[in-house]
């Protein structure tokens, strides 16, 4: 896997003596180059810090509050359909602006995907890291749970938490914190189980480093590649679920503005005010895009190994 | 391998019954009980006779003694009753399920049927337009989400050309074959099978997307291997190297995710099911949500979890059946 | 002496890659005889594989052959279409490969993975087929084959699997059979026996056999004739004995020092030849050699030797004599 493969079948013949460039994550390596130099990556890259920049810009580029309505500018139509300036996407059943309430969308959007990675990862990692360094009956408990949660839909794990607890921001991101921590700490678990019986850890436990030293400084590092490149590809699943749980209800409660719940508001109205569902319907669909294209591409360049997941 | 399936049942029943048990543990939490639920439309009701219902119902019993005798009920096939319908869970589920299982079953159909032909074309033809091509295909697959594809099929096949009906089933499926197979004419079978393609097609969109990448790689993977070259060299035509020597090597890592992938279009016909107005048990949970229906959605989600975890089992045993290195293991 | 039955004549067969051009086969001249078995020896990396592909016109892309002739038995391979060649494979030629447990189906039955090749080209199924199976399982020197025709490969060893490939091989009593590195991934002891098989077979059959390897000492054992090559081309060829007691050509010199003497049975130390296989991408101008050579001198380094007969059935391509 770490060598460049000159030949696809011809066996040994035609690739030794040639240069092999090493493929390994290292530290000297020039991600930026690498990353200007795919096509695939950076129109991702693109796509997500374009989102990100409208995300954090939000009050300043959109045109109207996000929740005040007109009743004036009901089912005005998109500028392309004859409408005004005043509404350059249209305006839905109570006259509220599309592009801003799309605008406001990409707030919720990245948001509660950027805060549900970082709390699972951190805790799945922890946890597998754990698990797998300490082992025995730690490891047993750990991984039983994760076990469990792996053989049961996720969407029906996040349903089920979000009818307890009820709709809203921060109950999403519980339910949807708790649906995918296991990926991590699976992950994390099978690295630490392959670093543990290595020459350096067992010199470091020797000079009498502590375990928590080990885990930070040897452990978690190890598997921050498969780490950065899971979590990025699951920040479009993140997306996709808080959509699908806000359309069906569950999740952001109206009026603030998810795609989601934008594209529930738009379903009485299909026929008549497409544009309702057209627009945040790209979004959402362009940052999924842009994740998966940019997760695609890290885990081409940091992990061959994980090439078929 | 008779050792192996009695594990794996037994793994089966663990999980189920630790499903149960989180379930019933969570809706307790809930502030509120299903008795306040009931009495939202009755303002008449006063504390006391509350109280005597709650009695009634066991809901004053320590949270353990609730949970045996719910499991004591589900093995003598009692889900419990529904709140809002006042008849029991376990028929409510029953008229339901096989429309979801349908749908389900349906969309594995249609997502295999484009994942497998795409998959072995994109690889044998690697770097060409056909490849490029199918590689878009996959990655626009899995970055649309079900539901929008399904909003998206309703506005182009439904509202704009009228070739597909936007919402609800026909007859079911097996009653449409039932007439068509007893001489009925088939006008109910094509009915039912036009109700059918959009929300399959919605929910198995990302489900064919994701095999046609892993076919893909497993095919080149294979078709690089050693075994095909001496295949290759021992003089076997064409199509028998690939048939019988590269096709199922190359489909053993996806039928290793199948029973994954069946799980999350069960998971996906929640959204999908509200999206086409399917009656299934998909709906039928959310509802139960929104109605906070709690022995109803408790009884859902058991169901659910016992096919997931039935097909899963079931995968299993024909992973092992199918790629015979692991069968002795 | 027996007929010509494999005659290449300046074979070129070439990879496109991202670097450049790799001439993995450069210009090969090579004869085989009926019933001959000739080594096929030099460092791995130096285009022997290859020209074992070539061959059998199993050479994937962006691999090509881009000149010379295959001529065998009068008939020239390279322009034979692809189902011509199908049908050569397996039935007049054959090829076994370097590691055995990767060679055979894991999913599919020895059974089926023998009986097959009867069945593609002789028409032959059931019984008679099975009945072929299960001689040239014991010809092969596989204990019990009507136990174990049905198990899966995994469940042999890998000097079992080496002999289920060989049989398979040799099923249809090819006139030649390339044999590439048929030890190399096998343990020392199951070795000997491979080539005891082999030996065997030899005396059995009169396949003409080109053996791939890059072990002077597997050479020793079953050959009667020995082509050296270094970096896709033959630099020096001629029978066992005046190849192992005069070799000619420094690199073969060299290649001999580093066998590890026979008679000290352990693992003597090896002689390397100094210097790295040249990058194929950048052949050196000259003799290919000329970097590494002790001996190289200023008419090395311009222009490059063809191979010439220097006694009866003796060739080499070097300037120095």
């Amino acid at each position: 896997m770490d060598s460049l493969q000159v030949t696809n079948s011809a066996g040994d013949s035609a690739s030794a003596g040639v240069a092999r460039p090493k493929k390994r994550a290292s530290l000297s390596r020039d991600y930026f180059a690498e990353l200007r130099g795919s096509k695939k990556g950076m129109t991702g890259a693109l796509i997500l810090a374009f989102m990100v920049l409208v995300a954090i810009t939000a009050p300043v580029i959109a045109p109207h509050d996000a929740s005040s309505q007109s009743v004036y500018a009901q089912y005005a139509p998109p500028l392309f359909a004859g409408g005004t300036m005043d509404h350059i996407l249209g305006a839905d059943n109570l006259g509220r602006d599309i592009l801003s309430r799309t605008i406001y969308g990409t707030q919720i959007s990245l948001s509660i995907a950027f805060i549900v990675i970082f709390i699972a990862v951190s805790v799945g990692a922890v946890l597998g890291a754990i698990a797998g360094y300490v082992g025995g009956i730690v490891d047993t408990v750990i991984m039983r749970i994760a076990d469990f949660q792996l053989s049961f839909p996720f969407i029906l794990l996040a349903l089920v938490f979000m009818a307890i607890l009820g709709p809203g921001y921060w109950s999403l991101v519980i339910a949807l914190t708790v649906a995918i921590w296991a990926n991590y700490a699976r992950l994390v678990r099978g690295e630490a189980l392959k670093i543990r019986e290595l020459e350096f850890v067992q010199a470091a436990k020797a000079i009498g480093v502590s375990r928590a030293r080990i885990i930070w400084g040897h452990i978690l590092p190890n598997a921050l590649p498969a780490l950065i490149v899971l979590g990025t590809l699951d920040i479009a699943w993140v997306i996709i679920t808080e959509a699908a749980l806000s359309f069906l209800g569950l999740g952001i409660q109206p009026p603030t503005p998810s795609w989601g719940v934008m594209l529930n508001d738009a379903r009485g109205y299909l026929y008549e005010s497409a544009w309702m569902t057209i627009f945040p319907g790209i979004a959402l669909f362009m940052t999924c895009i842009g994740v998966n294209l940019l997760g695609d591409w890290l885990r081409d360049t940091f992990d061959p190994k994980m090439a078929k997941l | 391998m008779g050792g192996f399936v009695f594990r794996r049942v037994l793994y089966s029943l663990i999980v189920v019954l630790c499903v149960l048990f989180i379930v019933s543990l969570l809706v307790r939490i809930i502030p509120g009980d299903p008795v306040d639920v009931m009495m939202a439309g009755n303002p008449g009701m006063t504390e006391q006779d509350k109280e005597q219902i709650r009695q009634q119902l066991g809901l004053k019993d320590p949270v353990l003694v609730q949970f045996e005798k719910y499991i004591v009920g589900v093995v003598h096939g009692d889900l419990g009753s529904s709140l809002r319908f006042r008849t029991p869970n376990l028929g409510l589920i029953s008229t339901r399920l096989p429309a979801t299982l349908e749908l389900t079953l349906f969309s594995m159909l249609i997502a295999v049927i484009i994942a497998v032909p795409l998959g072995i074309i994109t690889a044998l033809k690697q770097d060409s337009a056909v490849d490029y091509g199918g590689s878009v295909f996959a990655l626009i697959g899995i970055s649309t989400p079900n539901f929008l594809l399904g909003i998206i099929l309703i506005l182009v096949f439904a509202v704009e050309f009228k070739v597909f009906p936007a919402s609800g089933q026909a007859d079911p499926l097996y009653v449409a074959i039932g007439k068509a197979v007893t001489g009925q004419g088939l006008g109910s079978l094509g009915d039912s099978l036009r109700h059918l393609v959009l929300p399959s097609v919605a929910l198995g969109m990302a489900v064919a997307a994701a095999n046609v990448r892993m076919i893909r790689s497993s095919m080149l993977d294979v078709i690089r291997t050693d075994y095909i070259r001496f295949a290759k060299a021992k003089g076997l035509p064409g199509r028998v190297v690939f048939a019988k020597h590269a096709f199922r090597n190359a489909l053993i890592p996806t039928v290793t995710v199948l029973g994954l992938q069946l799980g999350q279009l069960l998971g996906g016909t929640f959204v999908i099911e509200t999206v086409f107005a399917w009656p299934g048990i998909g709906r039928l949970a959310v509802q139960a949500i929104f109605w906070r229906d709690y022995p109803l959605i408790q009884a859902v989600v058991l169901v659910t979890a016992i096919m997931f975890v039935t097909i899963n089992l079931l995968v299993d045993i024909i992973y092992h059946w199918i790629d015979p290195r692991i069968r002795y293991d | 002496m027996n007929e010509v039955i494999l005659d290449i004549q300046n074979l070129e067969t070439n990879f496109v890659t991202k670097k450049g051009i790799v001439r993995a086969v450069d210009g090969v001249d090579l004869q085989v005889r009926r019933g001959e078995t000739l080594g096929l020896v030099g460092e791995s990396g130096c285009g022997k594989t290859v020209l074992g592909l070539s061959i059998m016109g199993l050479v994937d892309s962006p691999g090509r052959i881009t000149g010379g002739k295959i001529l065998f038995k009068g008939e020239d391979l390279v322009s034979k279409s692809s189902e011509e060649m199908r049908q050569l494979r397996g039935d007049r030629i054959s090829m076994i490969f370097q590691d055995p447990t990767v060679t055979l189906n894991p999913v599919l039955r020895v059974s089926q993975q023998l009986e097959e090749v009867f069945r593609y080209h002789r028409g032959m199924k059931g019984k008679e087929a099975r009945q072929k199976s299960l001689e040239l399982l014991s010809l092969v020197g596989i204990p019990q084959p009507e136990e174990r025709i049905d198990r899966y490969p995994f469940e042999f060893s890998g000097g079992m699997q080496q002999r289920v490939v060989i049989a398979i091989a040799v099923a249809l009593n090819p006139e030649l059979l390339l044999a590439d590195e048929p030890t190399t991934a096998l343990d020392v002891t199951v070795q000997a026996q491979i080539i005891k098989v082999l030996k065997d077979l030899k005396q059995q059959k009169d396949s003409a056999i080109i053996l791939i390897t890059h072990d002077m000492g597997v050479v020793a054992e079953l050959c009667e004739t020995v082509a050296v090559t270094y970096a896709g081309n033959i630099i020096e060829q001629g029978d066992l004995e005046t190849i192992l007691e005069r070799p000619s050509h420094p690199y073969t010199v060299g290649l001999i020092q580093s066998i590890p003497k026979m008679e000290e049975h352990g693992k003597a130390r090896l002689t390397a030849i100094p210097g790295t296989l040249a990058d194929p991408t950048e052949i050196p101008p000259g003799c290919k050699f000329h970097p590494r050579c002790s001996r190289a001198e200023e008419v090395c380094k311009k222009t490059r030797p063809v191979l010439r007969e220097v006694s009866p059935g003796h060739k080499v391509a070097c300037h120095l004599d």
